[in-house]
């Protein structure tokens, strides 16, 4: 009894002393039992960490910022990279309102700027710049809305460059600074090759790629690639749309005319000149609209007088003939530029005019050579469609002429003994009869030693010539020759073919062989072709002269048989030519 | 004495050489202000040019001939970039350091490239920095190399201007 009266006790003070512990302990296993629901219910579990674990994130992000985008970025780069590929279309539906919006708000800016420009440039140019921009579209072809804009947005032409495409050595420059440029253009020239060179070798992947452009603030550099050279224009402001197409047919028509010459330069730019005076043409063309802007700009008063002008002269010779007449006037205008601004040309006393968008040539030269080059430079005129050279050379130098005549008057002691004399720049070309062989030879030898008489051509003769040896001596020394790439025949050779018509017709049983060549500055089967051309002009002239079809027979031979050597200008120039021979008893 | 004038004649001229044997302190040297320092590190290239009169031996007559000097970065190994600016040249330079004899060992290559791009171009040596000690060694072997490619030798100083003249001038005879 006495075991379990002590059983009962202990059991009641256990009571006593452990009641709190174990109502603890049931309090424990119930949080445990929710704990364990909390973790095995996921959602409720990362409400609870959620505000925990995002703190201590965000701790850890500021604290180890690039250690963890190094660990992180693979990851997330990948993910964006495949998330945007697999949805493109969602996310620019997503970006389009926030960047179509800036974008629309730049570009109403940008459009805002330009029409208030074009409207306040409409205002100032008052009525009479419109009459005058409207003619000046219909003249040029361009909308008087791009005019508009021209004006607006002015384009100048700072340098040109032709460089040779292989060692970038520099063959011909000009500037609108009237080559005062204090840059090196040498090393210009080189270093746009460089770097033409460095982008088509670092980033150029195909073949029909290229660099064309360089554009630095408000400057490009406009490039035309050619097969052996760069064309560079150095341009500033807002180029015309049809700027690169002009600049390519530069290079095109520069490319017909030099690339023999352009292939074989060795450095020594000379050969090369007549680019410049090319360069020079087209860069006037384009310029001449800014310095009329420019002049307006600062003399208002002469803009107004030029406007009075302008409208009288309209209401004196009618509306409608005063498009071609302005078109006419500034076609004047820049080939006149162009002929003071060319070396050779600047001292010679040429007169210009413009009809009908022809360009008409007058005045004397010293030299065919001299006629020519006044006259490439003048074809190299982008607006001329024409150009009728009229120029003289300069045949009968007063003195020198003089001093022979004063030689021959011992020797035309007869009207028989008829001599005559032509003067060719330095040469002096005799014809006629002497009655014997020995004033023949005086007569030649006393004019060659002349000064400024280099060589004599004697076609004098002891015997009396009959009207076949006639022709047979004017042909020798009449050939006709042509500009470069030029079919038509020249005015000044009218008068010429005049004589042999003449001739031809009182010649029975004679036929005349009309024989065409061409310089090498294109391929062989073009100057086949461009030789044919020639001699057929010169064949059909002679038929509208009434010689008959029969007498005429025609052979040409390209590049083929030169009478000099295509190396240099002048050589060319003898070779582009048609020559004139009679046969027949 | 010279009979008759002739025009201007440019002539491009590479220098070639391995770093630091002082290609372009010999074009400063000798260009003194037409200098491109800025476009080098862009392009691995800089460029110069100097005219100066000469007379043609052979036809006693007197040119202007303007060397626009290309002077290459990198020129041990001709990477695809470097091969363009080599084209078209007319000459070349290939520059050694005279105080080390390193400068002196990869030229073969160097000089067989330039000559795989530029078959009949003139090439003249310059053994540099003579204002420096260096030893006769030095100018031995970089003579006999001038030998073996049969072309003439300037030992130069860019820093001096000894012999900098001298060998412009006659590269620019030998373009003649």
């Amino acid at each position: 009894m006495m075991t379990s009266d002590k059983d009962i006790a202990l059991h009641q003070l256990k009571k006593i002393l452990l009641s709190e512990d174990e109502k603890r302990l049931a309090e424990l296993e119930n949080e445990l039992a929710a704990l364990q629901q909390q973790i095995a219910d996921k959602e409720s579990l990362i409400k609870t960490l959620d505000p925990v674990i995002a703190d201590v994130l965000d701790r850890k992000i500021v604290n180890s910022r690039d250690e963890f985008i190094d660990i992180i970025s693979p990851i997330i780069g990948g993910s964006i990279k495949k998330q945007v590929t697999e949805a493109k279309d969602d996310i620019v539906d997503a970006l389009y309102p926030v960047i179509g919006k800036t974008i629309r708000k730049s570009v109403a800016e940008a459009m805002k700027n330009l029409v208030n420009s074009v409207n306040e440039r409409i205002e100032k140019s008052l009525q009479s710049v419109n009459i005058f921009r409207i003619f000046k579209s219909k003249i040029s072809g361009v909308s008087q809305g791009e005019l508009v804009l021209r004006h607006s947005m002015p384009f100048h032409i700072e340098e040109m460059f032709v460089i040779r495409k292989e060692n970038a050595l520099l063959i011909a420059h000009t500037n609108a600074a009237g080559d005062k440029s204090t840059v090196d253009q040498d090393l210009v020239s080189g270093m746009i090759v460089a770097i033409k060179n460095f982008v088509a070798t670092a980033f150029v992947k195909s073949p029909d790629q290229d660099l064309y452009e360089i554009e630095y603030g408000d400057h490009n550099i406009r490039l035309d690639v050619q097969n052996n050279f760069f064309l560079a224009a150095v341009i500033q402001g807002v180029m015309p749309n049809d700027f690169p197409d002009k600049l390519n047919k530069l290079g095109n028509r520069i490319h017909n005319r030099f690339y023999r010459t352009i292939r074989e330069f060795d450095g020594d730019p000379r050969p090369l000149e007549g680019c410049i005076a090319m360069l020079k043409s087209f860069m006037n063309v384009f310029n001449s609209e800014t310095s009329v802007q420019a002049r307006s700009k600062s003399k208002p008063i002469l803009l107004y007088f030029l406007i009075v002008l302008l409208l009288s002269i309209g209401a004196y010779v009618g509306i409608k003939t005063l498009p071609p007449f302005l078109a006419n006037h500034r076609l004047e205008k820049i080939a006149q530029t162009t002929l003071r601004q060319d070396a050779k040309a600047q001292n010679e006393s040429i007169t210009v005019s413009a009809k009908d968008g022809q360009l008409i040539l007058s005045g004397n030269v010293k030299s065919i050579s001299q006629r020519s080059h006044i006259d490439s430079i003048m074809r190299a005129i982008p607006d001329a469609k024409n150009v009728v050279n009229s120029i003289q050379i300069l045949k009968a130098q007063t003195e020198l002429a003089k001093r022979i005549n004063q030689i021959l008057t011992p020797y035309r002691t007869s009207l028989e003994n008829d001599i005559r004399f032509i003067i060719e720049g330095d040469r002096v070309i005799l014809e006629g009869y002497v009655p014997n062989p020995q004033p023949r030879y005086d007569i030649s030898r006393i004019i060659g030693e002349l000064e400024g008489v280099s060589s004599v051509v004697n076609n004098l003769s002891d015997r009396r010539q009959n009207d076949t040896d006639k022709l047979e001596s004017y042909l020798q020394n009449n050939t006709i020759y042509f500009a470069p790439n030029i079919k038509e025949l020249d005015e000044s050779y009218y008068r010429v073919l005049d004589y042999i018509a003449a001739k031809m017709m009182i010649l029975e049983n004679k036929k005349l062989t009309i024989t065409g060549f061409s310089d090498n500055l294109a391929s062989p089967s073009y100057n086949l072709k461009l030789s044919q051309d020639r001699a057929v002009v010169v064949a059909s002239y002679l038929r509208n002269k009434n010689v008959a079809d029969e007498k005429i027979d025609i052979q040409y031979f390209g590049e083929d048989k030169p009478a000099a050597s295509n190396m240099t200008e002048e050589g060319r120039l003898l070779n582009r030519r048609v020559e004139l021979t009679i046969s027949g008893s | 004495m010279p009979q008759s004038k002739a025009g201007k004649i440019n002539k491009k001229v590479c220098l070639l050489g391995t770093f630091a044997v002082g290609k372009s302190s010999l074009v400063r040297q000798f260009v003194y202000s037409q200098f491109s320092d800025d476009y080098l590190s862009t392009l691995g290239v800089q460029l110069a040019t100097k005219s100066l009169d000469t007379i043609n031996p052979e036809t006693q007559k007197a040119y202007q001939v303007n060397l626009i000097l290309w002077d290459l970065a990198q020129v041990e190994k001709f990477d695809a970039v470097t091969k363009t600016y080599l084209h078209g040249s007319q000459a070349a330079i290939m520059v050694f350091d005279l105080t080390r004899r390193a400068s002196l060992i990869d030229y073969e290559e160097t000089i067989s490239g330039f000559r795989e791009i530029n078959p009949e171009s003139k090439i003249v040596l310059a053994g540099n920095k003579t204002d420096l000690a260096h030893t006769e060694e030095s100018r031995l072997e970089i003579e006999r190399i001038a030998a073996d490619l049969s072309c003439p030798v300037f030992f130069t100083s860019a820093k001096t201007g000894e012999n900098v003249d001298a060998l412009f001038h006659t590269l620019a005879q030998k373009l003649l």
